[in-house]
């Protein structure tokens, strides 16, 4: 008999669970910083060559010549480029992003107050996207052509073609003025009620570590309106790619080939699942980087006092430093966010990790 | 016609009467019209026809894989130690794939997880089954399977992932799947397309041992006459959707009785023709 036929230990390559992924670490964060670098470069020159004069516009188009040559001395902008380059690095490294031309706030605290608010809107939205759409994608990939993949590519579509901010206004107008369910759109909380003190600068969970309860559920119920609208639109977005991806996975020969082994239909789901999570897993990452920012409309409903709302009067007021500020915020999150995705993209797929 | 009759005392496999339609937007396809099958224990029974005739479809009727668009007719599907798999719930039938019907496709890179480690997908296998083993014994399992099928350094592999695999080692990890719950029947799928041709013979080898050493029985459905003649017993000629010719091995290739597989069997390139190209 010829049953031991034999194969030679070349032919595998051997599995570096360790190093593999340590690897891909390294050359990920090696790139973000070259990377985060070229955004601090752009944001610098969006100030110093773009056309336009600061002085200018800071002064007003009633102000004398002589006022304008006092503006420009005191911002520094008749010294070399070169110069005026490594002070704004320099700055940057102390936290250092210089004030708006209009209100006089720095722009870190701006930031630092602002960012949170958009983060808790934006990271909520994202996760109830994703569980709402993944189900819905799932469901429909699974039951291909019945009732609940109906059901449900109807949805998708109604929410996809709605606007967001078109949405939000219809939820404010049904949960809060005709039900009464919602509170007013007047921001994180209350117009009368108290932010807690600054701990985190995320309102429910400085209201949690500081114990006012209140504050907390009126901070959680003024959030419910804001992320579902953002949240069922991008949902629509999770649940076409999720019912592609994992209804590609369901019809392959992988799954078939689990069916004819006697695996349970949970776990063929699960195997399809398992290989969909990457495409799925990139796009929270892409949705969750646009939304930097991109949410600006509904924050501007809401009356959320985030980062979106603000880069809006910058950009309407030509205050260059907010501007700059907020490019280097979405910039470096933009990035953050991507080498993440990276990274955590390889450590699912052995086929990456161990390439 | 030759004689219709198993020429094993015990059939493992009986199939009478199966039709298989398939709903489409554009009407019903009746895409296998009625076929006869039996293998015997210890049996290769090859199935050869062109693709599009319903081999695989077959095989997926057998197996109760076909989508829900499809409707599986049979007089009978008779599996021995079981009974009829047409009439075995959904639930029962999932036991029958796997612990008494193993199965091997076509390409092994599109059979395995590429995610999970090919220990795992032992695990999964024997966990799916209602094996109670630990991770330990689940391991030492795999490791007599990946063994028992040529494999030189099985920790290796168990630890691995499929896309590190060559060809021909990714197929004797499903052939080794398919069989460590050592079901009595195999049903293979092209098993040796998309191989190198080397390989290909070490593969078919391999799958034939297993049958042979261990009295099991095997559908074997391929294209190439080449393995049937070499390897299988008896034969089925399938032709869009219906048997038209089937017989023992050696006079099915001697003395075709269908125009059909004359025309199958000359479209093999006969060793005279092809010495007369090399030169």
């Amino acid at each position: 008999m010829t049953l031991s036929t034999t194969t030679s230990s070349q032919e595998l390559s051997r599995p570096r669970r360790g190093t593999g992924a340590l690897r891909l670490v390294a050359s990920r964060l090696v790139f973000l910083v070259a990377a985060l670098f070229g955004v601090v470069t752009l944001s610098f020159l969006l100030v110093s060559v773009t056309p336009g004069d600061p002085a200018e516009v800071i002064a007003g188009p009633v102000a004398s010549q002589s006022q304008i040559d006092a503006i420009r001395a005191d911002l520094g902008l008749d010294d070399p480029l070169w110069d005026r380059y490594t002070d704004y690095i320099g700055g940057l490294l102390q936290g250092d992003l210089g004030t708006s031309y209009y209100t006089n706030l720095s722009i870190t605290s701006e930031i630092g107050n602002r960012l949170p608010a958009s983060l808790s809107l934006i990271i909520l939205s994202v996760v109830f996207a994703a569980v709402v759409g993944i189900g819905v994608g799932s469901a429909g990939a699974y039951f291909r052509g019945r009732w609940p993949d109906k059901l449900g590519r109807l949805g998708t579509s109604v929410f996809q073609s709605v606007p967001d901010f078109f949405l939000g206004l219809i939820l404010i107008y049904v949960v809060f003025f005709v039900m009464g369910l919602a509170p007013a759109p007047s921001g994180q909380i209350g117009i009368s009620e108290m932010r807690p003190e600054k701990i985190t600068g995320f309102i429910t969970i400085d209201a949690l570590l500081r114990g006012e309860m209140a504050t907390f559920w009126s901070a959680v119920s003024h959030l419910v309106l804001p992320v579902v609208t953002l949240g069922l639109v991008y949902a629509a977005y999770f649940s076409k790619t999720s019912r592609s991806t994992v209804g590609k996975a369901l019809n392959s020969q992988q799954a078939q080939f689990a069916r004819a082994m006697g695996l349970p239909e949970r776990t063929v789901l699960r195997y399809a699942f398992v290989e969909a999570r990457g495409t799925i897993v990139t796009y929270a990452g892409v949705i969750f980087a646009a939304l930097i920012g991109g949410e600006a409309i509904v924050e501007q409903i809401f009356a959320w006092d985030g980062l979106g709302s603000w880069a809006v009067q910058g950009i309407l007021r030509l205050d260059i430093p907010v501007v700059q500020g907020m490019v280097l915020v979405s910039g470096a999150i933009t990035l953050i966010t991507y080498t993440a995705l990276d990274i955590i993209v390889g450590l699912l797929d052995p086929r990456i990790t161990h390439g | 016609m030759t004689e219709t009759t198993p020429t094993t005392p015990e059939t493992v496999l009986d199939v009478q009467g199966l039709t298989v339609d398939i709903a489409t937007p554009d009407g019903v396809v009746h895409a296998v019209r009625g076929i006869d099958l039996a293998v015997g224990r210890g049996e290769i029974l090859g199935v050869v026809g062109e693709s599009g005739c319903g081999k695989s479809t077959t095989i997926k009727g057998i197996l109760g894989l076909l989508p829900p668009n499809a409707t599986v007719g049979a007089d009978k599907i008779e599996l021995a130690g079981h009974g009829d798999l047409l009439r075995t719930p959904t639930k029962k039938m999932r036991h029958v794939r796997g612990r008494r019907i193993g199965f091997v496709a076509q390409n092994p890179f599109g059979s395995l997880n590429p995610i999970y480690s090919i220990e795992r997908q032992f695990h999964e296998l024997q966990k799916a089954h209602g094996t109670k083993v630990s991770k330990k014994e689940s391991r030492e399992i795999a490791h007599a399977m990946l063994d028992g099928v040529g494999i030189v350094n099985p920790d290796r592999v168990l630890d691995g992932f499929a896309h590190q695999l060559s060809g021909g080692m990714a197929q004797r990890v499903v052939i080794a799947l398919a069989t460590t719950l050592s079901p009595q029947l195999l049903i293979a799928d092209e098993p040796t397309t998309g191989l190198d041709v080397t390989v290909q013979a070490q593969i078919m080898d391999l799958i034939s041992g297993l049958v042979r050493s261990e009295q099991r029985s095997m559908l074997l459905v391929t294209h190439d006459l080449g393995v049937i003649a070499q390897y299988a017993q008896r034969v089925v000629v399938m032709l869009d959707g219906k048997v038209v010719e089937h017989g023992r091995v050696e006079d099915v290739m001697v003395d075709p009785q269908h125009e059909y597989t004359r025309k199958l069997i000359s479209s093999v390139p006969k060793r005279e023709e092809l010495h007369d190209v090399i030169g």
